[in-house]
């Protein structure tokens, strides 16, 4: 029933693999974009290396923008690419390679410094007050995962996102990056509701089949 | 033994960040207690990280970096501390933002025979409420179903009603199709994170009548509508 056609082979993407690192490709020997990733926040953690900093600012600033204009925060966008940033700078010491992958790990200061903007604007109902990053964690904050097994994690999960049908990915993508409620992705695509949140189910239990794989 | 797990559905908002905060604050305690899910929401956080490593770049200022460095400079942003508790300590220290001593030495305000809550935090219209909740060893809370979502995540101690058993780190959804009675187990208290998405309505014989005079007095705060949270 899943049509070949819908799908879409995501290492096929060259743009989703940055920033480059010296030596394309990645057999064991070699660096993958994650791990140069890692390398540069470690770099900025050890020797607070400017350039390491701009290196990275330059391959992500632009992503977390376009982040926070899929999230609806247009002209906040610049405000909270940088919040993120000095995250990022301030928190480079907490980030443990072994413990999670460098763009995960970003994606979680993006992720919590959005929260945190709307919840300082009171647009979050029932406040708690308590930070943001007590509630939800970066991730690495547990016990250390041997990076070889964090690895095979990592490429599961990679390929199991690149075999969804991609209205399924597309349903994924929003709840993710768009932060959006189930019925305004049904607005949006003009679907019903019930399809959206069959495609929302569908996906989950692929990835599941590889979210669910190995657990202790 | 932790039965009782989020969806996933659940734990895909928490990764995406698009609970609430007093849901995320109880996903979060769950996860505390149980290295499962842990490890699903960090795999669900590298789909995150999959899909933002996606997006079509949008272009910064070119100085924008400069102005960076220099607010980094003139503020003297110094690194962050490296955290090192882990475990249950965690599920502690976020707790202690409300209860630095711990749940051992709060003022604990009676609700029932042998049923306590300490009030964290209400939402401004009221309507919810973030708390603690203590059954004593063998106290049965009154038979009640919910206008909106409960969700409990049992600390210490154990409870068990019409529908299982519940242990510490388990996390329990019940809204307005789930009629219980939950009864403390006979040999400990029971301690429970509690957020309440709209207030309880009883369904007891006597709660019936308790309820009609609520409805009398208060109908806006009681009325079954109920909000899409997420």
């Amino acid at each position: 029933m899943t049509a070949r056609a819908n799908v879409v082979p995501l290492r096929s993407r060259a743009h989703m693999e940055t920033p480059q690192p010296p030596v394309n490709g990645a057999s064991d020997n070699e660096m993958t974009p994650a791990q140069y990733l890692g390398g540069l926040v470690k770099r900025i953690a050890e020797t607070r290396d400017r350039n390491a900093f701009r290196e990275l600012y330059t391959s992500h600033a632009p992503k977390i923008k376009a982040y926070a204009i899929k999230q609806g925060m247009i002209e906040f966008a610049d405000e909270l690419v940088q919040e993120v940033m000095i995250n990022i700078w301030r928190r480079a010491g907490q980030f443990d390679p072994s413990k999670a992958n460098a763009s995960t790990w970003i994606f979680a200061i993006a992720r919590n410094a959005r929260i945190d903007f709307l919840r300082k604007r009171g647009r979050m109902s029932a406040e708690v007050q308590v930070e943001t990053d007590y509630l939800w964690d970066l991730p690495g904050g547990d016990e250390p995962v041997e990076e070889h097994n964090r690895n095979k994690a990592a490429d599961a999960v990679r390929d199991s996102l690149s075999i969804l049908p991609t209205e399924q990915r597309d349903v994924i993508a929003k709840v993710y990056l768009e932060d959006k409620s189930h019925q305004r992705v049904a607005d949006e695509l003009d679907l019903p509701l019930g399809t959206v949140k069959s495609r929302v189910r569908l996906a989950l239990q692929k990835l599941n089949a590889v979210l669910q794989e190995d657990l202790i | 033994m932790i039965r009782h797990h989020p969806s996933q559905e659940l734990l895909l908002e928490y990764a995406a960040g698009t609970l609430s905060s007093g849901m995320a604050l109880c996903v979060n305690m769950h996860l505390k207690y149980c290295p499962h899910c842990a490890e699903i929401v960090d795999r669900m956080t590298h789909v995150g990280g999959m899909l933002m490593e996606e997006l079509e770049p949008v272009e910064v200022a070119p100085d924008s970096f400069d102005a960076l460095m220099q607010r980094i400079d003139e503020e003297d942003m110094l690194a962050a501390e490296v955290k090192n508790t882990k475990g249950l300590d965690r599920a502690r220290e976020l707790l202690s933002n409300w209860i630095p001593g711990g749940w051992n030495v709060v003022s604990w305000k009676p609700q029932w025979f042998k049923i306590y809550e300490f009030l964290l935090a209400t939402s401004e219209d009221g309507r919810e409420r973030l708390s603690l909740q203590r059954i004593n060893a063998g106290g049965v809370a009154p038979v009640h179903s919910h206008y909106g979502r409960e969700v409990t995540v049992v600390l210490e101690g154990g409870f068990s009603d019409e529908q299982g058993v519940y242990q510490a780190g388990d996390f329990i959804i019940k809204d307005q199709q789930h009629k219980h009675r939950p009864r403390a187990h006979e040999n400990e208290d029971c301690i429970c994170l509690a957020l309440l998405e709209a207030p309880v309505r009883l369904t007891g014989p006597v709660g019936q009548w308790i309820e009609r005079l609520r409805n009398f007095f208060s109908p806006q705060m009681y009325n079954q509508t109920s909000r899409d949270s997420a």
